[in-house]
């Protein structure tokens, strides 16, 4: 599982995670996505486009990478699932807690309000 | 125990059973879940696409939950994927022969209202069972069975 960042001119950072997100997948990014959310009331883009499959374990670090960051008064944005890791995202009623934006617009509008 | 994976292709019993039974045993470690995901995906099962996504979570969870939960002695283990492919349904059964567990039994926490009382895990047979509402379980010969069915189309 691959994983690249981006920080953008609005104080936006996007995390753009790649392959499958399950026991290996999650364990091989997990602690660099954890030093990569630590920031001080950070705003964070995890684009979930090119995760081809996600289990529960990969949930599993979402959550605590989203609940670390609003513990710093952050906030964290998931962009774009395919159809099987949103119907995960859907089936753990994970997409009620944390926003899951189709479009990075909506991303952006979700972390920052409307431009 | 050497980490091998082990194919076995069974025959049709009779001339003219439809019923095509092939499994194979992995060794149970943290790359099992991958591996029996991508070997249930290289068969030409006939399911759609949606059921066999549902079917690559599902054999993936129950894997994951065996090689982390299943065994506390340490030493190499290895568990078993068989599947079952009738006219009507494909039935993946995972075995192994760790501690007595019946996924029906395992409580399901009710889900989080917000992030704060999010717990980080506890998901994975949660949605196994969201998927398939009753799992086929057996305890037999000091060994577990879950067996879950996915209908083919028609």
């Amino acid at each position: 599982m691959q994983l690249e960042h981006t920080d953008m001119e609005d104080g936006v950072r996007m995390i753009r995670l790649k392959g499958r997100m399950d026991l290996e997948g999650s364990e091989a990014v997990d602690l660099k996505l954890t030093s990569l959310v630590a920031v001080k009331k950070g705003s964070v883009i995890v684009d979930l486009a090119e995760v081809e499959f996600l289990s529960s374990i990969g949930v599993s670090v979402i959550v605590r990478v989203a609940r670390a960051l609003t513990s710093r008064e952050g906030r964290l944005v998931l962009l774009g699932p395919r159809p099987n890791v949103a119907d995960v995202l859907a089936r753990t009623q994970i997409d009620q807690i944390i926003p899951v934006c189709g479009d990075f617009a909506a991303a952006r509008t979700a972390l920052l309000g409307p431009a | 125990m050497k980490a091998v994976e082990r194919d076995v292709a069974e025959s049709p019993a009779t001339p003219g059973d439809a019923r095509v039974v092939t499994s194979r045993t992995f060794p149970a470690d943290r790359t099992a879940p991958r591996a029996a995901a991508a070997w249930l995906r290289s068969l030409s099962l006939g399911l759609s696409e949606t059921r066999l996504s549902d079917a690559e979570l599902c054999v993936d969870e129950l894997v994951t939950n065996l090689v982390r939960y299943a065994w506390a002695d340490g030493a190499a283990h290895a568990l078993t994927v068989r599947i079952e492919r009738s006219p009507s349904e494909v039935e993946i059964t995972v075995e192994d022969d760790g501690r007595p567990f019946d996924p029906n039994d395992a409580p399901v926490a009710p889900p989080a209202r917000s992030l704060a009382e999010a717990i980080p895990g506890g998901r994975g047979l949660m949605l196994v069972r969201s998927i398939a509402p009753r799992l086929r379980y057996e305890r037999r010969d000091g060994r577990n069975r879950v067996t879950v069915a996915f209908p083919l189309e028609g």
